[in-house]
């Protein structure tokens, strides 16, 4: 009865948090690593999971239970690098590091429904590559009203480039990237004189130094506010206060975008993010120790331009057996955003285990944006990001029912009216078969 | 701002440090094994110290480095040995000048800061450049602006296999001359734009003259030693260069343009170096006296398609190197910017047209420039200590036929054009030689020989030697002549003394290449006539096959040279005579209806096309064709007697069924032999090919009971199927058999539609007298008496007409001169010497003087490999060498009418060609080279 009541209030209220607390049992869990938890019971409150175990686990009693019994509990897909609701991935300027990807956001577009409707509860939204330097990112949760109901990191990270933007090469990209902290070093320097100066009129001293002198008094006092707000983002990438998502496609960018990281001492900040001929460089990259986005081109291919035969290269599985961590998107394949699970699955299929595949989906792509503390995986402490899958997560049949973000519900596959209205008239196979 | 400086060049030499090429964890420092390397020719390319050549070379080659370098070197017991045979080396190439990273093209007029190395892709193919010799690299930032940033070195390969950065900033470019003038105007953005920060028009960048160029560097260089102007990348990046002392390097093709960059380089006081220098004949005095060092840029004015628009593109000087190396200048020879580094010895061979000797332009392209880069301690020469980067030429170097074989870089084979370029048959091989003797004509002296896809391509006194064709120089004294044909050989038998009739095909005796075959075609014998031990009475045939090929098909020339007849002198010659007779007439009439059937058949085909085909014959009688009556039993029709087992039941149960098969209908009865007297239950189903599949008439819950078995030789076994759960297994034996009458009927002819001629029947055994009466092929007859000899020329070719070619033959001589004509030729005894009556004779020269065309047999299986060593014996003995050669060659090929493929070096003909150090029938004289079909035959062993 209690139960019933409960369940009414719940389909009353869509739009408010139907309770603080939310229970969801009956499931089987299933973690990455394959090991899976019959009856499954998880407690969420105030959108963090507080419990999660067998059948034994205690439900609060002011829980708002879901029963999921004959569905599988699997952690929220974790996108890393998407420009998801971007009107365009990039701007025509080369060095835009002032931009960030709030003024473009929009809540509304059907990306983000796509998202909810194949299970990603998390997505790192992020200006394109044909950049040299691009402007701020953002980590969101593909569900809110408005940008900052949707933000969970507002200021993720910046995209740089060491892949020529069109219409540069790489000579004059990578004059165009030192340029651009060099003029930032200039900037900094004036600003760090002018503080300095204007110090010494306020204390009313007249102390002649020489100007790198002047600057160097002034650094002790300067912050990041004192900059032009043109030079913020930059200043505060230099002192490696913000990941750096690196863009490189060929191999030999691999190589050169090591190098200026390093030069710039900013490789425990740095995630590499790779087109489908990066493996070759794989080498360097393990040494770097650093986590990779791969292309969602996970195939590469090359003819031989003597002999005209063709090899091919199944990215990932170079990467696999390297033991180097890496996240999976579809930006740059064929396919759209919502197939990820597809791409995991093929993975598998080459022969790479289970627990990789799934694990570039949520944990990995999670180290990648810095936020494995919160999500990637059903545990404690984490944030409640359910979601209750008809079967197996990598059996083409499974679809999403429902999605679960920070305890609230925040998709249902029978609610989806647009879904339901391109299936309209046919018959849609049985839950589970 | 020093702060600034000092974060900058930290970050600079850091940059440097890391520019280091990308070591992989598993390398480790253990020496790897060292190798000697062993070529008709080295050229080290040293000036001091090392000699500049050695005929024949050997080098040491270890971790990467070159060991020691002489003429003969001994082998430590931890080195492998490369032999490079006839191949010539040389230093890898140091291309001074490059656009391998394109041109930068940055919006600067002065773009100090751009560097070529960012340019440079570590990771990629550079196997097409390495083949066109250059190892070592110079990357030039471009040439369309008036400093267009610093040049880097580079390899392209290395120890592991990956190419490497030697100098990150080589040189600071300037360029000087038309390609530099009007770039373009400069756009500035303020971000953001607002009244007090309006976009501003584009800045218009000099220099716009020639005048300006130099107004323009001076001008620049005052900036970068200003602190002031230090705000600027590109000013800070030049004041770094000129701090570091980097040199200059001055493009100026024109001559007043090199006279100004003598004047620029003595003003900024600052380290330079010239490239270009088109016109530098011009100033060749003022160069010589400013000390600069000069990379001249030689181009080979190719016209490509659209013509070049560019006068100047179309005036070739290849003097410059020459004429300014006269004058003391220190010269490189490289391709112009822009240029591929593919022709590379294009370069070379320019410079030499221009004057250069050999020596000099090597030196000019490798250590030379190398000395210009700054990175002469590494490469450019093949001294010890140097990196081990070398060519593997098939020529001389810059010669018209030289090609890079093979490049090593730091002793490791980085690429070889073998392995590029599909081999095998479509190898091209050029042999040259001090003699060439074709077969037939006149000797061509100083010639070659060109083979392509196993074929011979030309022959002559120069021949084309197209890329990665093999070059093969026996030297002066050389000679080349045909492979040679043994006309009596039993090579495929061994010692199989199978006695084949004329319908046996010989060439299914052959495999692929066998030892033996290959051990006779080491002796130089490149083809045989593939006759059995002994000769049937009937005949036998003769087959033309090679020695050496891939697969069957490759070794069999025909199936049919000849046809062969023995005719023993103690035989009753009138038997013999009739019975050969015989032979011939049954030949002859086969021949006849084959001709008549084939001018029938062209006939009819024209009418039938002309559409004045007589009316067909109207059909006739209907012929009731031969019926006989016989008793027969059909598989299936019987008693059975039947086994079920399996499945749920606990025992098997027996039954007994009665089937009845007509046409693939079966019908029958099934009894069981257990539980009730029920009636026996009927049987429905199809029966073909062996497999029954019928179904008992019974209704259970679960269907009826299916029976699927295969049937044969009176026994039965399969399933009978009760639903989609139940299986038991079915076994019968057929106790009674139930005959039918079946009648049998007769072939009935076959009616030819329309009137079409109808073929004769075809008989293996008479087909080869189609060919000899076509006179395609000859008849080899085995014969020695002069009376047989006479009864047999008027027999086989008086009567017969038929080409006739004796075996032994020796009565021939004795004959008129009129009946010797009537012989195509004689297969000459196998013995060099024989006694005929008193004297002892060489009856091949015998022959020969007769001027009855020869051919020489080995009556053996491997004795053929003896076959030249006979000859040579022969011609000590007083055989003439002219028709000795024939006789090996064109004449046995003559002989058997095969002259269209082998026996000569003729265009067309099969590459079977044989290289001997000397004279071929000097005993003294050794095989160099055998080649069948265009590929050599290995003369020693492989494992």
């Amino acid at each position: 009865m209690t139960i019933l009541c409960v369940a009414v209030v719940a389909a009353a209220a869509p739009a408010a948090y139907a309770a603080d607390r939310l229970a969801i049992k009956g499931g089987t869990l299933l973690r990455a690593s394959g090991e899976k938890v019959e009856n499954a019971v998880l407690v969420i409150d105030g959108g963090i999971i507080r419990k999660v175990g067998g059948a034994d686990v205690e439900i609060p009693f002011d829980a708002t239970v879901i029963d999921a019994t004959g569905k599988t509990l699997f952690a929220g897909v974790v996108l890393a690098n998407s420009s998801m609701s971007l009107d365009r991935p990039n701007e025509n300027l080369p060095v835009v590091p002032f931009v960030s990807v709030y003024d473009s956001l929009a809540p509304d577009s059907p990306g983000f429904e796509d998202a909810l409707r194949t299970g990603m509860t998390t997505v790192h939204v992020i200006q394109g590559s044909n950049c040299v330097i691009a402007g701020m990112s953002r980590i969101v949760r593909p569900y809110g009203a408005m940008v900052e109901y949707m933000t969970v990191i507002p200021e993720a990270g910046i995209k740089i480039s060491i892949t020529p933007k069109s219409g540069y090469n790489s000579m004059t990209q990578m004059a165009e990237l030192r340029n651009a902290f060099f003029e930032l070093d200039q900037h900094v320097q004036q600003t760090a004189e002018r503080l300095y100066e204007e110090e010494q009129t306020r204390l009313e001293k007249k102390l002649l130094i020489p100007p790198d002198e002047a600057a160097k008094e002034g650094m002790k006092k300067l912050t990041v506010e004192d900059l032009d707000s043109k030079w913020r983002t930059l200043y505060r990438v230099k002192n490696g206060e913000l990941p750096v998502f690196l863009h490189c496609e060929s191999a030999s960018d691999v190589l050169r975008g090591i190098d200026w990281v390093n030069g710039m001492n900013l490789m425990s900040r740095t995630v590499f993010v790779l087109g489908t001929e990066g493996f070759k460089a794989i080498d360097a990259l393990k040494a770097t120790g650093r986590p990779v986005v791969l292309s969602g081109n996970l195939v590469h291919r090359e003819i031989d331009y003597f002999t005209n035969k063709e090899t091919l290269a199944f990215v990932p599985k170079k990467f696999a057996e390297a033991g180097i961590p890496f996240a999976l998107q579809t930006f740059g394949g064929t396919m759209g955003e919502g197939v990820i699970w597809y791409q995991a699955a093929r993975l598998v299929r080459e022969g790479i285990s289970r627990e990789i595949a799934l694990k570039s989906i949520t944990q990995w792509p999670a180290d990648v944006i810095g936020l494995s503390h919160l999500v990637g995986s059903l545990d404690e402490g984490k944030f409640g990001n359910v979601l209750l899958l008809t079967g197996d997560p990598l059996d083409q049949k499974t679809v999403v029912e429902t999605v679960v973000i920070e305890g609230k519900v925040v998709y249902e596959r029978s609610k989806d009216r647009r879904l339901q209205e391109l299936l309209k008239g046919e018959k849609l196979p049985p839950a589970g078969n | 701002m020093q702060r600034t400086l000092i974060l900058s060049s930290v970050c600079a030499l850091v940059l440097i440090a890391a520019m280091s090429p990308p070591r992989d964890a598993s390398q480790d420092q253990t020496r790897r094994g060292r190798v000697l390397v062993r070529a008709s020719r080295i050229y080290t390319g040293c000036e001091n110290g090392t000699a500049a050549m050695f005929t024949p070379g050997a080098m040491l080659v270890g971790d990467g480095k070159v060991v020691a370098v002489g003429q003969h070197l001994e082998v430590p017991v931890d080195a492998s040995v490369v032999d490079l045979g006839s191949a010539v080396l040389m230093p890898g190439i140091v291309a001074a000048t490059s656009s391998l990273v394109g041109d930068s093209q940055n919006v600067d007029s002065i773009s100090a800061q751009i560097r070529a190395v960012d340019g440079f892709a570590l990771i990629a193919d550079y196997r097409s450049q390495l083949l066109g010799g250059a190892t070592t690299v110079y990357l030039s930032p471009g040439v369309s602006r008036l400093v267009s940033g610093q040049g880097a070195i580079v390899k392209l390969s290395g120890k592991e296999g990956r190419a490497s950065i030697l100098r990150d900033a080589a040189f600071l470019e300037i360029n000087l001359g038309s390609s530099s003038l009007g770039p373009p105007p400069k756009t500035e953005f303020p971000i953001p734009p607002s009244a007090d920060n309006p976009i501003k028009p584009s800045l218009v960048q000099l220099p716009t003259t020639r005048l300006g160029q130099l107004l323009g560097i001076r001008e620049a260089f005052a900036m970068a030693r200003d602190e002031k102007s230090r705000s600027r990348m590109t000013m800070t990046a030049l004041a770094q260069a000129i701090e570091r002392r980097t040199p200059l390097r001055i493009r100026a093709e024109e001559s007043a343009d090199l006279l100004r960059a003598i004047e620029l380089a003595q003003e900024l006081k600052h380290p330079a170096v010239l490239c270009g220098a088109k016109e530098g004949v011009d100033v060749a005095d003022a160069l010589a006296s400013s000390g600069l060092k000069v990379i001249v840029e030689l181009s080979m004015a190719l016209t490509t398609g659209e013509a070049s628009y560019d006068p100047d593109a179309l005036v070739l000087h290849p003097e410059t190197a020459a004429r300014l190396r006269e004058k003391g200048v220190a010269v490189a020879v490289s391709t112009p910017f822009g240029g591929a580094l593919e022709d590379l010895l294009l370069a070379g061979a320019v410079a030499m047209r221009g004057g250069l000797g050999r020596d000099q332009a090597i030196a000019a392209m490798t250590r030379v420039p190398a000395e210009i880069l700054g990175v002469a301690d590494r490469v450019g020469s093949l001294a010890p200590g140097k990196d081990a980067d070398f060519l593997v030429l098939s020529d001389e170097p810059f010669a018209r036929g030289c090609h890079v074989l093979e490049t090593w870089v730091e002793g490791r084979l980085a690429v070889a054009r073998e392995a590029l370029f599909e081999a095998s048959d479509t190898a091209s091989v050029v042999i040259r030689a001090g003699t060439i003797l074709t077969g037939d004509s006149a000797p061509i002296h100083d010639g070659a020989v060109l083979m392509r896809e196993g074929k011979i391509a030309s022959v002559g006194r120069m021949v084309a030697v197209p890329p990665g064709a093999r070059v093969v120089d026996a030297g002066d004294n050389a000679t080349v002549t045909p492979g040679f044909i043994d006309a009596n050989s039993h090579l495929e038998f061994g010692s199989e003394r199978a006695n084949l009739s004329l319908e046996n095909d010989l060439t299914l005796a052959i495999s692929g290449s066998d030892d033996n075959a290959r051990m006779v075609a080491r002796g130089g014998v490149t083809a045989v006539m593939l006759q059995t031990w002994t000769t049937h009475t009937s005949g036998t045939r003769v087959a033309p096959i090679k020695t050496v090929g891939d697969k069957r098909g490759g070794r069999v020339l025909d199936w049919l040279a000849a046809v062969r007849f023995a005719w023993p002198d103690d035989f009753d010659p009138v038997d013999t005579e009739a019975r050969f007779d015989g032979l011939l007439k049954a030949g002859q009439d086969y021949h006849q209806k084959w001709k008549k059937y084939q001018e029938d058949l062209a006939k009819w085909k024209e009418e039938k096309a002309k559409g004045t085909a007589p009316a067909p014959p109207p059909p006739p009688k209907e012929e009731k064709p031969e019926q006989a009556t016989e008793k027969r039993a059909d598989p299936l029709t019987g008693k059975w007697d039947v086994t079920i087992s399996g499945g749920p039941m606990p025992e098997p149960q027996k039954g007994v069924m009665n089937l009845k098969l007509e046409g693939e209908k079966v019908t029958g009865t099934f009894a069981a032999l257990f539980g009730d007297d029920e009636d026996p239950a009927a049987i429905n189903g199809t029966f073909s090919s062996g497999h029954l599949l019928a179904s008992l008439e019974v209704e259970t819950p679960m269907g009826k009971p299916q029976i699927d078995a295969q049937v044969s030789n009176d026994r039965m076994n399969g399933t009978v199927g009760l639903g989609p759960q139940f299986r038991f297994n079915l076994e019968a034996v057929r106790t009674e058999t139930t005959y039918t009458e079946v009648t049998v009927v007769g072939k009935s002819k076959k009616k030819s539609a329309e009137g079409e001629p109808e073929a004769p029947e075809a008989n293996p055994a008479l087909e080869p007298y189609r060919r000899v009466f076509d006179l395609e092929v000859p008849v080899v007859l085995e014969v020695n008496s002069p009376i047989v000899v006479r009864r047999a020329l008027s027999l086989f070719v008086d009567k017969y007409k038929v080409n006739l070619v004796l075996l032994g033959g020796r009565g021939l001589l004795s004959l008129p001169p009129d009946s010797i004509k009537k012989v195509k030729g004689v297969i000459a005894p196998v013995q060099v010497e024989a006694r005929w009556g008193d004297d002892l004779v060489v009856p091949a020269q015998e022959f020969a003087a007769a001027g009855i065309p020869v051919a020489f047999q080995s009556d053996g299986a491997t004795a053929a490999q003896g076959l030249a060593l006979s000859a040579a014996y022969a011609v000590r003995k007083g055989l003439d060498p002219q028709a000795a050669l024939r006789g090996l060659t064109i004449d046995a090929a003559r002989i058997f009418q095969v002259d269209d493929r082998i026996g000569s070096i003729a265009p067309g003909r099969d590459g079977d060609v044989l290289v001997f150090s000397g004279d071929p029938f000097d005993v003294a004289s050794r095989l160099l080279h055998v080649f069948v079909g265009g590929r050599e035959v290995p003369l020693k062993d492989e494992d």
